[in-house]
Formats: C-alpha cells, structure tokens, sequence
C-alpha cells in the first residue's frame, strides 16, 4: 500500500506539473487549443479521456484511503506522565522482538514488523525455523513468548495478536525454501 | 540560563545541561548508551566531535525541558526505565543547576543484547544463529 500511496503522489505530480504546462502552453500561444479540441471531439479520443479520467480517479481514492490507514497507524507507543513523555519508537519494539527471538533454539532468522495503534499494537513475524520441531509447535510457542515478553517488556501495552510466517526451514545438510506456514 | 544574585549573572550553557543529563541516564542500570540521530551526527561532522549525542535541551531563564534518545539493555522493562530516566535527569539537572526542569521526554530508540558484539552469527540484529 505504501508503493501504491507513493506511485499515486509521483503520478499526481506529474499530472499538476503536465496540467500546468498545458496551461502555461496555452496561455503563451504555444499550444493550439484548436488541435486540443480537435483531438476531444473525436469519438475514439473521447474514450481514452475518459478511461484516464477513471484511472485518475481510482488513484486518487487509492491515496485518500492509504492516507486514512497510516494516520491511524502511531510512530511509538507513547506514555505520559507528570515528568514528561517516555516514547518507545517502532524500531525499539522491532528491536526487542529480534531479542526475545535470539533466545528461541529454534529460530534462526526473523524479520519483524510492526504495527503501533493506539490502544494495542501488532507483531507480524516472517522467520526461519529448524526442523527439529513440528513448525506448529515452534511458532505458536513462539507467538506466546512474544506476546508475554512485549507486554511484561515495554510494559504499559497490549498485543492484539503475533503473526508468523515461516519462510524458510533449516535441516541438517541445507535448507528448504518457501516452505509457508502462517499461524 | 541566568542566575541574577545582584552582583552579577551565571550562565549554564545547553552542553553543560545535556551532559549532565547524559552522565545521569548512561549511570542507569538498563540503559546501553545514548542515541545519535542523524541530525547529531551532522552536528558532530561539522562541529568536530562536540555535539552531545541523544540529547536536546531547551532552556529558559528558570526553566529547562530536555529530550533524551537512548538505547535499552535487552532484559528490563523499558517503561521502567524510561520512568527512571525522567526521574534521574530531572533531579540531576535541577540538583545542579538549580533550573526547574519541567519536562523530560525520554525516546526508546532501540534494544540492544549485552553480548551482542560477542556474537559473530548475529548480524544486525536479524540474521539470529
């Protein structure tokens, strides 16, 4: 959605800045406005006016609603109080799972997002497991002891919920990829 | 800052401020270091190595309000710990220098492992075994 929010802002731009020169273009006698109509009037032409009208509108909303969706989302878990204001950014909790991971036997890679709102915040895990133990078994030990840590670790927040999502297993003599298991 | 007693003024510069600010959260226990930001980092290129890291001070004539970034020990609570900080430098800075310090806002920045340098396999904290 990101990509889509900044693909949309690139293109808006560009639009402006295509709008202006055309105006600007018009204004000094260097673009025909004739031609300009010419080209509207034509039946085919018409459809293809309106076909990018469309799209500009798709992407449009698009932006509106992916801009409504990180407004919600917080930077860091925030706590006031009669000193000042203590701040854990994202990066920190991102930080502290990586942590509480590195002490799993089991786990030997992870990339972690995530998501802060308001009043809870949001793990998704993608990490490589061993086989010595069933991947269900391993990530939904894994989901607690995240769930556990961050709440008694930052303290002060609730976990809504840890999603896993095992990219890769690791077994004596190699590794198998795209094995995917989501709990 | 300005101390008026009648028979002149006292000056407390903002790098006294955030040094005293730095001593008291880095003698935290929990607390890995300070936080350099991108803008401190500048700070030190330009300036040769004086910025203090992590720390922003505000200071009026009586009052000061500080902002400190730092990096927690993997192991504590870190809500905790952002309350000592408050706590501390806000008592150091006031003990002081005799400023009212009306706010200090502690910034997490990350978690660090104490043997975290010792590990070869752990690779920017991510790539674990």
């Amino acid at each position: 959605m990101a990509f889509i929010n900044k693909f949309g802002l690139v293109l808006s731009i560009l639009l402006l800045f295509t709008i202006g020169s055309i105006g600007i273009g018009i204004g000094l006698g260097l673009v025909d406005t004739n031609l300009i109509l010419t080209y509207a009037n034509d039946p085919h032409h018409k459809m293809v006016i309106i076909q990018i009208g469309v799209l500009m509108w798709i992407i449009g909303l698009l932006i509106v609603y992916t801009s409504c969706i990180f407004s919600h989302e917080e930077k860091g878990i925030a706590f006031q109080n009669a000193n000042g204001e203590v701040k854990i950014t994202r990066k920190a909790v991102e930080d502290f799972i990586v942590r509480v991971c590195s002490q799993e036997p089991n786990i030997r890679m992870v990339k972690p997002r995530v998501i802060i709102k308001k009043k809870y915040i949001k793990a998704d895990l993608v990490v490589a497991i061993t086989s010595d133990v069933p991947v269900a078994h391993a990530t939904s030990e894994l989901q607690v002891r995240i769930k556990e840590s961050l709440e008694a670790g930052v303290g002060m927040v609730s976990v809504k919920s840890v999603s896993v999502r095992v990219e890769e297993v690791f077994y004596t003599g190699g590794r198998l990829r795209g094995v995917e298991y989501t709990s | 800052m300005v101390d008026q007693v009648g028979i002149g003024s006292v000056k407390v510069s903002d790098e006294v401020i955030a040094t005293i600010a730095s001593v008291a959260a880095t003698q935290i226990e929990g607390v890995a270091g300070m936080s350099e930001g991108i803008v401190d980092g500048l700070a030190k290129i330009i300036t040769g190595g004086q910025a203090t890291k992590g720390i922003k001070v505000s200071v009026g004539e009586e009052e000061a309000a500080i902002d400190i970034s730092v990096i927690v020990e993997y192991g504590y609570s870190i809500a905790e710990i952002g309350r000592k900080i408050q706590e501390c430098v806000k008592n150091a800075v006031e003990s002081m220098t005799g400023l009212k310090v009306v706010e200090v806002n502690v910034y997490i920045q990350g978690v660090h492992l104490i043997d975290e340098k010792n590990d070869e396999k752990h690779e920017k904290g991510r790539k674990l075994k």
